[in-house]
C-alpha cells in the first residue's frame, strides 16, 4: 500500500510537459475532446481555458474549440439560424408552387377554352390532368430538394451529435 | 587509380548527452535539430580543417542517452524527408491518423518514453518528431472519459464536487 501510495502521490508525466507542448497536444483534439481534458485536472482546465483556436468556418465549428464566452455567439447565430432560414426558404418555394399550380389550374383552362372554343370542355379537362401532373411533379423535385439540402446541412452536424452522445453515455456509466 | 579521386567521409558531430555519453552522428542527419543546426553554425563547426577526434561535443544538458539515442534513431530514419515549411504546416488540417507506419512502431514505447522524447524533441527543435509524438498523445486522450484519462496518464483529480459541477455546466454547451 505504500507502494501504491508513492505511485498516487507522483506528478504526471503529462502535466510535467512544459505548457506550450500540452497547448499543442490539445490543438489536436476536437471540441469534445478538449472539453474532456478540462474535466481532468485543473492544471489541464486552466490550460484549456486558454485554449483557444481560430474558427475556420461557421459550418466546421464545431471541429474548432469555442471559448464557452463565446459560444452564445457562433450557436445561436449560426446553428440556430441556419435551419430556420433553411425552412423558411423551402416553405415559401413550396409555398409558391403550389399557389401557382392552383392559380394556373384556374385560369388556364378559362384561356384555353377561349382560344379553342369548339370543345371547350375537352379542353378543359386535358389541361387540369397536364397541370395536375405538373403539380404532382413540380411538389416532389422541391421534396426532393429539400430532402438533399437538409441531408447535406445535416451531416455537418451528424458527428458531434455522436460524440455527445458518447459523453452523455459515459457519464451515465460514471 | 589514373584519376585519384578524393573521397570524402560524411561530416560527423559530437552529441553529449546529460550523463555524459557521447554520440557521433553525420551532419546531414542531425541538421534536422534546429538548436544543433544553429550551435553548429555559430560555433563554426562546419569547418573541413577540423577532425572529428579535436572537434568540440555540442552538449544536451536536457536530454539522457538513452533518448538521444532514440532521438538520432528517428533523424536518421528522416534524413531524406523534404524540409518543412512551417507556414503550410500551420495552415494544414491538424489531423492524428498521418503518423507514418514507421513513426508509430518507433513511438509505441512506455509513456515515460515518449514524454522524454517529446521534451527532447522540444529542447532540440525538432519539429517533425515533437508533432509525431504530441499527435500520438492525442491519440491516446481520444474516445477516453476524463475518469479514464486520469487513469491512463496518473492524474490526480484535484477537483471538489463544486468545481466539477461548474465544470459540467460550463460544457453543457457542447451537449445542448
Amino acid at each position: 500500500s505504500i507502494a501504491m501510495d508513492v505511485v498516487e502521490k507522483e506528478e504526471s508525466p503529462l502535466l510535467l510537459l512544459p505548457t506550450e507542448i500540452i497547448f499543442k497536444i490539445f490543438s489536436y483534439l476536437d471540441v469534445p475532446n478538449r472539453l474532456k481534458m478540462r474535466e481532468v485536472n485543473r492544471k489541464l482546465r486552466s490550460i484549456g481555458n486558454k485554449t483557444k483556436f481560430p474558427i475556420r468556418f461557421a459550418n466546421r465549428v464545431q471541429e474548432d474549440f469555442v471559448d464557452p464566452r463565446e459560444k452564445s455567439h457562433y450557436f445561436s447565430s449560426w446553428e440556430k439560424l441556419h435551419p430556420k432560414l433553411e425552412d423558411f426558404f423551402l416553405d415559401s418555394m413550396m409555398l409558391m408552387s403550389i399557389m401557382f399550380c392552383v392559380g394556373s389550374a384556374i385560369i388556364l383552362p378559362f384561356v384555353a377554352g377561349t382560344l379553342i372554343s369548339e370543345n371547350v370542355y375537352m379542353v378543359y379537362i386535358y389541361t387540369n390532368i397536364a397541370l395536375l401532373i405538373l403539380s404532382i411533379v413540380f411538389y416532389w423535385i422541391v421534396i426532393g430538394l429539400k430532402v438533399a439540402l437538409r441531408r447535406v446541412s445535416e451531416n455537418c452536424r451528424v458527428k458531434r451529435r455522436q460524440e455527445r452522445e458518447t459523453i452523455r453515455l459515459d457519464r451515465q456509466n460514471a | 587509380f589514373l584519376f585519384p579521386i578524393k573521397m570524402t567521409s560524411p561530416r560527423m558531430i559530437k552529441l553529449t548527452s546529460n550523463d555524459d555519453k557521447t554520440f557521433e552522428v553525420e551532419r546531414d542527419v542531425i541538421k534536422q535539430s534546429v538548436t544543433v543546426n544553429t550551435l553548429i553554425t555559430d560555433l563554426n563547426m562546419d569547418d573541413e580543417d577540423v577532425s572529428v577526434e579535436n572537434q568540440m561535443a555540442i552538449p544536451l544538458p536536457n536530454v539522457d542517452a538513452a533518448t538521444l539515442e532514440m532521438v538520432i534513431t528517428w533523424c536518421k530514419q528522416h534524413r531524406e524527408d523534404p524540409p518543412r515549411n512551417e507556414e503550410e504546416e500551420e495552415k494544414k488540417e491538424k489531423r492524428t491518423d498521418d503518423i507514418p507506419e514507421w513513426d508509430k512502431t518507433f513511438l509505441d514505447v512506455e509513456q515515460s518514453v515518449l514524454f522524454a522524447l517529446i521534451l527532447a524533441a522540444n529542447y532540440m527543435d525538432i519539429k517533425g518528431l515533437l508533432d509525431n509524438c504530441c499527435k500520438t498523445v492525442a491519440n491516446m486522450i481520444k474516445g477516453k472519459t476524463p475518469d479514464e484519462i486520469r487513469k491512463h496518464f496518473n492524474i490526480k483529480n484535484d477537483f471538489t464536487p463544486e468545481e466539477e459541477e461548474q465544470i459540467r455546466k460550463e460544457n453543457a454547451w457542447c451537449e445542448d
